[in-house]
């Protein structure tokens, strides 16, 4: 197989289907909304991308092309996610399994003769890390859509519309900013002045209201795709052991291998 | 605002970043910092007396003269720290009161936080505040109490109006 040089940007783990829902192609091959289907696929895209370029090394130049017909031939088959959503244990799992025989299957299509065990996809040790790589684009496609939604729910029109601003504008700086910026908190008396928040420990309030808010939208966002209650509780337990795991320095070469640019 | 976005910041977070999102835990207040200081003061100053006084628990005779000290104090313009603390002749009922209050916080907020050092400083004032009625209120040697106030001048949140005021003290103590 051709080697290319990975791309050192963000875009490298997009890939084309973007507007499926646009191409009018959905309806005749599932049974689904087309406005659904397109964001479970957008969703899915990177982690999937990420488990490819870490699972099948050297395989970068047929990504695009492989994950294309992946989605085609699975995720947008007719009866396929009704599978999916039988309990069949974690969703994140189904979809590492049916991608990773579904490039078997091509690669044993495309070279009959070759049956070995040291070919791509058939690399143990390349397959674990492409389950660490979708796993940790899991947890930050989950984060994204989890703090997507609580945005807008903030800022939809309600009663109390100003106080739950307030609340995000101060879960966004006192905490998130801090957190994935590495920045020292904004003081609550910064927040005071620049929100009008009656005083810091009103401002600390609304702090706790919007760990709430952020905290429902988590588990919102896991029991769309596995089912809720115990399921998505253990869902997201897992997801905290196994970045607790990364964070410990474990397995950052994840990274390394899915997305050069972000070590 | 600033442009930061965190739905996007996310997106090329690490996995210790993505971790501590993970694990925010509602029932967990957020730590006050340093930088919180200046406001924790001011607010600690604008309280008003009954709010924070009435909150300890006194036994009926004790509770009923705090009762009577505040109400006598709230109809003299005595409502809020600030207003007994700055007070040319503070009632020293609720000054002990006052003492006694910031020095359970002292007790039960864990050392060196900035609630820690809030409740210090007013531990500190409300015994500094009694002019010459500071050893009527406190049991404390003038040798620490001069310590205390050193430690109050060298805290930069501490505002300019009262370190006039440890100052003053300081130089009583001194004298």
């Amino acid at each position: 197989m051709k080697k290319v040089p990975p791309k050192r940007s963000e875009e490298v783990l997009h890939w084309p289907p973007t507007e499926w829902s646009a191409s009018g192609r959905i309806p005749e091959r599932v049974d689904r909304d087309p406005e659904t289907l397109n964001e479970l696929i957008l969703k899915y895209q990177t982690p999937l991308k990420a488990y490819f370029l870490a699972a099948f090394p050297g395989m970068e130049a047929e990504a695009d092309e492989l994950l294309q017909d992946f989605l085609e031939d699975r995720i947008l088959k007719k009866g396929w996610l009704d599978k999916a959503e039988e309990k069949r244990g974690r969703f994140r799992d189904f979809l590492k399994i049916s991608l990773k025989n579904f490039v078997r299957d091509r690669l044993r299509k495309a070279h009959p003769e070759v049956v070995s065990m040291s070919e791509p996809g058939f690399d143990l040790a390349a397959e674990e890390s492409g389950s660490e790589a979708l796993d940790l684009e899991w947890a930050r496609a989950v984060l994204s859509e989890a703090l997507k939604r609580m945005e807008l729910d903030c800022r939809r029109p309600c009663r109390n519309k100003a106080s739950r601003l307030q609340a995000w504008e101060t879960f966004r700086l006192r905490l998130v900013k801090p957190i994935l910026e590495g920045t020292d908190p904004i003081g609550y008396e910064d927040l005071v002045d620049r929100l009008g928040i009656g005083s810091p420990f009103a401002a600390r309030n609304l702090l706790v209201s919007a760990k709430r808010i952020f905290s429902r939208h988590l588990k919102a966002v896991i029991a769309e795709y596995e089912e809720g209650g115990e399921a998505a509780r253990t869902e997201l337990d897992d997801l905290r052991q196994f970045l607790d795991g990364l964070a410990r320095g474990k397995k950052e070469k994840v990274r390394s291998n899915a997305r050069p640019d972000h070590v | 605002m600033t442009a930061f976005n965190p739905s996007k910041a996310v997106r090329s977070s690490k996995a210790a970043q993505l971790s501590k999102m993970m694990d925010l835990d509602p029932a967990v207040p957020d730590p006050w910092t340093t930088r919180d200081l200046p406001g924790m003061l001011r607010h600690q100053f604008a309280a008003l007396l009954e709010f924070d006084l009435a909150s300890m628990k006194l036994p009926g005779r004790a509770a009923g003269n705090r009762k009577d000290a505040l109400e006598g104090a709230a109809a003299a313009g005595v409502k809020s720290f600030e207003d007994l603390l700055f007070h040319q002749e503070p009632p020293l009922e609720l000054l002990k009161l006052s003492k006694e209050f910031f020095k359970w916080r002292i007790q039960v907020c864990a050392k060196s936080t900035p609630e820690w050092k809030i409740s210090y400083l007013f531990y500190l004032l409300s015994i500094l505040a009694a002019g010459e009625g500071m050893q009527l209120l406190s049991t404390l040697s003038s040798t620490d109490l001069i310590k205390s106030t050193g430690w109050a001048l060298k805290q930069g949140w501490v505002d300019e109006k009262t370190k006039e005021l440890i100052l003053s003290a300081r130089k009583r103590l001194l004298a």
